[in-house]
């Protein structure tokens, strides 16, 4: 995916957390991004990189369920951490990326782009901009280390 | 099977997966010792002429621990096509089998996964031949790597401080000149070094190799507070060109840890212009031990581990003293052309999955038939 000016990146240590101007950020680390009247959403650079190689991706809920805001939703397990996963935003499910089923690793190599995870109509709820979600995880940076810290060498 | 087939899993140092590979290349040759080979990607690195042969003349299974495809990266760098891949993250995927979180000695779940890959790694040795052709085993010259460069490195160069040699990649790369028997200094301005980078020896066959690398592993996860950011760094992944690591590698001094006379730690490093600032050596701290043994045990055997913790404890006072009075700046690095492109490298070779879950190569070498008569057309199914 090509960066455009709107590009900014966080620096997780010597990590670069890039977030592309072009989608709009949630609080759970994920990115959403309009596509006519749908909106796509996948992990961001931030969540990949605190998560690492992703093993498994399972989905609690079906296309057409109509969910809500922090709703569980799925659950994934990676080199670095097992986690659940909730909806970002409500709305209906359209369609889930398939190909992650088979095989996850695009939300390693190409988490902005075929590493997408699911589609949602009529979504609502709260999203940031870039610059927004960088300063969320400016804000939080400090205790993520310290959570993370003891895992660090594994 | 009319020839041996070269296992090559990825041997790093860094994930647990990485170690599943070793365990599972372990497994295989144990159960087909006389049509298997495993591949020493550490000592190939380092310019081994026998590794190189394994790698060039014989069909080589690459067994790829994660996404990166350090091994597939390897085999690019040095001129070579793999045969077969066998991914562990489809094993994982397919078996519901995680590799656990302790790299030092794999859980019973990274035990379990590493069998899996070895029985799948079986089907793989059971559908030999494949439509690749061996490489031609045209044998490069002076870089070892297949880009020919003139960056590689006389690993005698004299890299005292007043040394007036400065031909070799790593006195180019280096802002500095180290000492291999002193602390090194950077000079007065440069910060104290908040961390090393231990580069063990990473090499799968033979005893002082998996002593190193136990002892690395020691030195980084039980005195992670004394050695402060020091990690243990993966030899495959730096040469596969894996950003994280390469910054790593050029951010902190090196620390080579030598598990034989063979010095495959140091000879990687100089050759990839990061040298490093002190090498030890366990045929030195050690010099009763028969490091160059061949040992293919899946488990270190109590000796092993039991050397590899009283090194440990020997080198902790050193590298503490190290710490404490190296100076440091960070540094550059040649990677010889090598980028790591997970994605890139799968169309490199292009890599075709088989019905039986595991990737042939069809990228075409060319034939004997071919090289004597240019105009011969050659075609590869699967």
């Amino acid at each position: 995916m090509s960066q455009d000016s709107g590009t900014v990146t966080f620096w997780m240590g010597k990590f670069a957390a890039v977030l592309p101007g072009d989608r709009r950020y949630c609080r759970n680390h994920m990115w959403c991004q309009r596509l006519g009247e749908v909106w796509r959403f996948g992990f961001t650079a931030y969540a990949v990189r605190l998560m690492q190689d992703v093993y498994f991706l399972d989905w609690y809920v079906n296309v057409g369920d109509t969910v809500t805001y922090l709703q569980l939703i799925g659950h994934i397990e990676t080199s670095k951490a097992t986690a659940d996963l909730f909806a970002p935003m409500a709305g209906r499910i359209l369609q889930f990326n398939q190909a992650l089923l088979q095989d996850p690793s695009p939300i390693n190599l190409d988490g902005y782009g075929t590493g997408w995870l699911f589609e949602l109509a009529e979504a609502q709820g709260e999203s940031w901009s870039n610059e927004e979600y960088k300063a969320y995880l400016e804000a939080t940076w400090e205790e993520t280390q310290r959570t993370i810290k003891g895992d660090i060498n594994r | 099977m009319s020839e041996k087939v070269v296992l090559a899993p990825c041997m790093g140092v860094g994930k647990v997966v990485a170690n599943v590979t070793r365990r599972a290349a372990y497994l295989t040759h144990a159960a087909c010792p006389e049509d298997t080979e495993i591949l020493s990607i550490p000592a190939l690195l380092a310019g081994s002429e026998e590794e190189r042969r394994l790698a060039l003349e014989h069909p080589v299974v690459v067994i790829e621990g994660c996404v990166l495809r350090c091994a597939s990266h390897v085999m690019k760098l040095i001129g070579a096509t793999p045969a077969a891949k066998v991914e562990v993250s489809r094993i994982i995927r397919e078996k519901r089998l995680t590799p656990g979180r302790t790299r030092k000695e794999l859980e019973n779940s990274g035990k379990q996964l590493a069998e899996a890959v070895a029985e799948r790694l079986q089907v793989v040795l059971a559908d030999a031949p494949w439509p690749t052709e061996v490489s031609s085993g045209q044998m490069p010259t002076g870089c070892p790597f297949a880009c020919q460069c003139q960056n590689h490195v006389q690993t005698e160069h004299d890299h005292s401080p007043n040394s007036a040699d400065n031909s070799c990649a790593a006195s180019v790369a280096q802002p500095s000149q180290i000492q291999n028997s002193e602390p090194a200094v950077t000079g007065e301005t440069a910060p104290i070094a908040k961390g090393l980078t231990l580069l063990p020896c990473q090499g799968i066959k033979r005893s002082g190799a998996r002593i190193a690398q136990r002892t690395a592993y020691h030195l980084c996860e039980d005195q992670d507070k004394l050695l402060g950011k020091s990690q243990p760094l993966c030899i495959s992944a730096l040469a596969a060109g894996v950003p994280e690591d390469v910054h790593y590698y050029c951010d902190f001094p090196t620390v080579a840890l030598n598990g034989c006379p063979q010095n495959c730690a140091s000879k990687v490093a100089e050759l990839f212009g990061i040298p490093a600032v002190r090498s030890f050596n366990l045929y030195e701290a050690f010099p009763e031990y028969p490091c160059e043994t061949r040992s293919l045990t899946p488990d270190l055997t109590a000796q092993e581990a039991e050397i590899a913790r009283r090194w440990a404890e020997q080198l902790v006072p050193e590298l503490q003293q190290l710490l404490a009075q190296l100076h440091w700046q960070p540094r550059s690095h040649t990677t010889h052309g090598m980028v790591n492109e997970p994605a890139g490298i799968e169309r490199y070779f292009a890599y075709n999955t088989t019905a039986h879950g595991y990737e042939v190569s069809q990228k075409l070498r060319p034939t004997a038939e071919a090289l004597e008569n240019p105009t011969v057309t050659e075609t590869a199914t699967v």
